[in-house]
């Protein structure tokens, strides 16, 4: 929620969404790009990404980098998921959440988690947890970032219908988090 | 002794005499104060200083602010080595045309004599940048002072490489100690200076000039025993120092790359002229006599080697080699989900066997080798 206050009065907004943004890597916008080379410096890299700060960064949950599609992967198709069996996959995740959360008001699903429930439902396996303090300490991520990995990995584990968190849930959350691994300089 | 490194800061600030003709006068004169001192006349007589170069240094030396350039150095916690000191480079010392000033930030160390410079393209690739790390690092856990030029590219990771063991590298400026170019480098420059030692010749202020670092290549390949190219094009800077090295006797190192690569044809051409070329730091200690009896492989790199993979990550691991791939190519050719192969290169990245690079690309961590 939103709550602004002007001189007569005070108004409070909701404010649940899901954002889902897009960006280019660098101002030329190939930068990692296999095929064509980077035409920026470092410097302008870090200005343009700069753009972005720190907390904003952290608050987005999942950053997933695209490369640019070949002309013949287009064309050529391939044997994915249908979203048919996708959409059951994510129903019944949405399900267990519900069930999850049905004695709270206002959340319905593992991102509206506050800190306290957090504690509560991401419990983490014996490996689990060694697997994310290392990653803490050798990525250097921040602690805001600790709770989205943690929220992120509830979801995957709901996704394979398990109760607890195991290391290959927290293994994949983090590999969502590469903006904040400065893998970009 | 204050006074004298105010003559010798101020002969260095004389615009029109640069480091050679510095070295000429101070063998006819004997000491700065005297060449401060002398008249027209006495300093036109000198050989290999002409009129205008004469009439340059009597119009400008009185003219020059030394107490400032001395409020700047106090301020910048910087210290000033001189030609004439003890803690002057003993391998700096030999070169044709040595600096008569360095501006110091850190501590030179008598240790540092033992030192190989690396330098290489401004425009790397991940393959250069991993080279240059990878052996700067070897070579530091050896107890070799890496030298580089703190510029963008290799010699960035050259000094990262060195700092990362907890090893000594040397930065060589080609401005002003005060300024920091490239200003992405700041971060680095705190370190090195913490760490290591930061020199230049230059008076304080001095903005990196395109002319200034031909002569700050000098300084890195007489600072070092030898100096190795990582990735150089065809009329990289890079080349410049490794001409340097050869006229000041030091060895010439080359590391080969991609020859489809443009950025690598003036490795190549050095290897074709008969640099060494150089696929570890073996290949370089065994060069440098002084260098072989350097401490043998770390226990740390060992460890790293020993770490047990699943078979689920050996197979992924072996699917990798030193070129990046993408995510989805491992995951096709694996024959695993995306959801599964993300969490096992998680595991191999945190058991350091591989590394991720921007694009979500993998490849061979070149320590586990």
């Amino acid at each position: 929620m939103v709550t602004i206050v002007r001189v007569s009065t005070a108004l409070t907004y909701p404010a649940k969404f899901m954002l889902a943004a897009a960006m280019n890597p660098c101002p030329c916008g190939f930068y990692g790009d296999s095929q064509r080379e980077c035409t920026c410096t470092p410097f302008q890299i870090q200005k343009y990404r700069a753009k972005i700060s720190g907390p904003l960064l952290d608050r987005i949950d999942m950053h997933i980098e695209v490369p640019p599609v070949k002309y013949q992967e287009l064309t050529v198709d391939t044997d994915g998921e249908s979203s048919l069996t996708i959409r059951t996959r994510v129903q019944r995740a949405r399900d267990i959440q519900k069930e999850r959360f049905k004695k709270f008001k206002s959340v319905y699903c593992n991102a509206h988690m506050e800190a306290k429930y957090i504690r509560k439902y991401c419990i983490l396996e014996k490996e689990a947890e060694k697997l994310l303090k290392d990653a803490i300490e050798r990525l250097g991520l921040s602690a805001r970032a600790y709770d989205r990995i943690l929220k992120v990995s509830r979801t995957i584990a709901d996704l394979e219908a398990k109760e607890e968190i195991s290391s290959h849930h927290i293994a994949e959350a983090i590999q969502y988090r590469s903006l904040d691994r400065n893998l970009w300089m | 002794m204050a006074d004298k490194i105010e003559h010798w800061l101020t002969l260095n600030m004389i615009p029109g005499i640069g480091a050679m003709r510095c070295q000429k006068l101070l063998e006819h004169f004997g000491s700065p104060q005297a060449i401060l001192e002398a008249n027209l006349n006495e300093l036109q007589h000198v050989a290999g200083i002409g009129e205008y170069t004469a009439r340059q240094i009597v119009s400008s030396r009185d003219k020059l602010d030394i107490e400032k350039e001395i409020s700047r150095i106090k301020k910048q916690k910087v210290s000033v080595v001189t030609f004439s000191d003890d803690n002057y480079p003993a391998n700096l010392k030999s070169i044709f045309d040595p600096p008569i000033v360095l501006y110091v930030k850190g501590k030179l160390l008598p240790e540092d004599r033992i030192a190989i410079a690396m330098v290489g393209t401004r425009r790397p690739t991940t393959y250069g940048k991993m080279v240059a790390e990878k052996l700067s690092k070897e070579l530091a856990e050896r107890e070799i002072s890496i030298v580089s030029g703190l510029a963008r590219g290799i010699d960035t990771s050259a000094h990262k490489g060195a700092l990362s063991c907890g090893g000594r590298t040397i930065a060589v400026l080609g401005c002003g100690i005060d300024i920091c170019y490239p200003p992405e480098n700041r971060a680095l420059f705190d370190e090195i200076g913490k760490r290591g030692v930061v020199v230049s010749e230059f008076p304080m202020g001095t903005r990196p000039e395109k002319m200034n670092f031909p002569m700050r290549n000098r300084i890195i390949s007489g600072l070092s025993l030898g100096v190795v190219i990582v990735e150089a094009g065809f009329r990289s800077g890079a080349l410049i120092t490794a001409g340097c090295a050869l006229e000041q006797g030091r060895e010439v190192f080359a590391v080969p790359g991609n020859i489809f690569n443009l950025g690598t044809k003036g490795s190549h051409s050095l290897i074709k002229q008969g640099a060494k070329l150089v696929e570890e730091c073996e290949d370089i200690i065994e060069e440098i006599r002084c260098l072989r009896d350097v401490l043998p492989v770390s226990p740390a790199i060992k460890s790293l080697r020993e770490v047990k993979l699943s078979s689920e990550e050996e197979r992924v691991y072996n699917l990798l080699s030193f070129e990046p791939i993408h995510i989805d190519l491992i995951s096709k050719q694996s024959g695993l989900a995306i959801n599964r192969i993300s969490s096992v290169l998680m595991n191999l990245e945190m058991k350091g066997r591989i590394r991720q690079i921007v694009g979500k690309m993998f490849l061979r961590a070149p320590e586990a080798q």
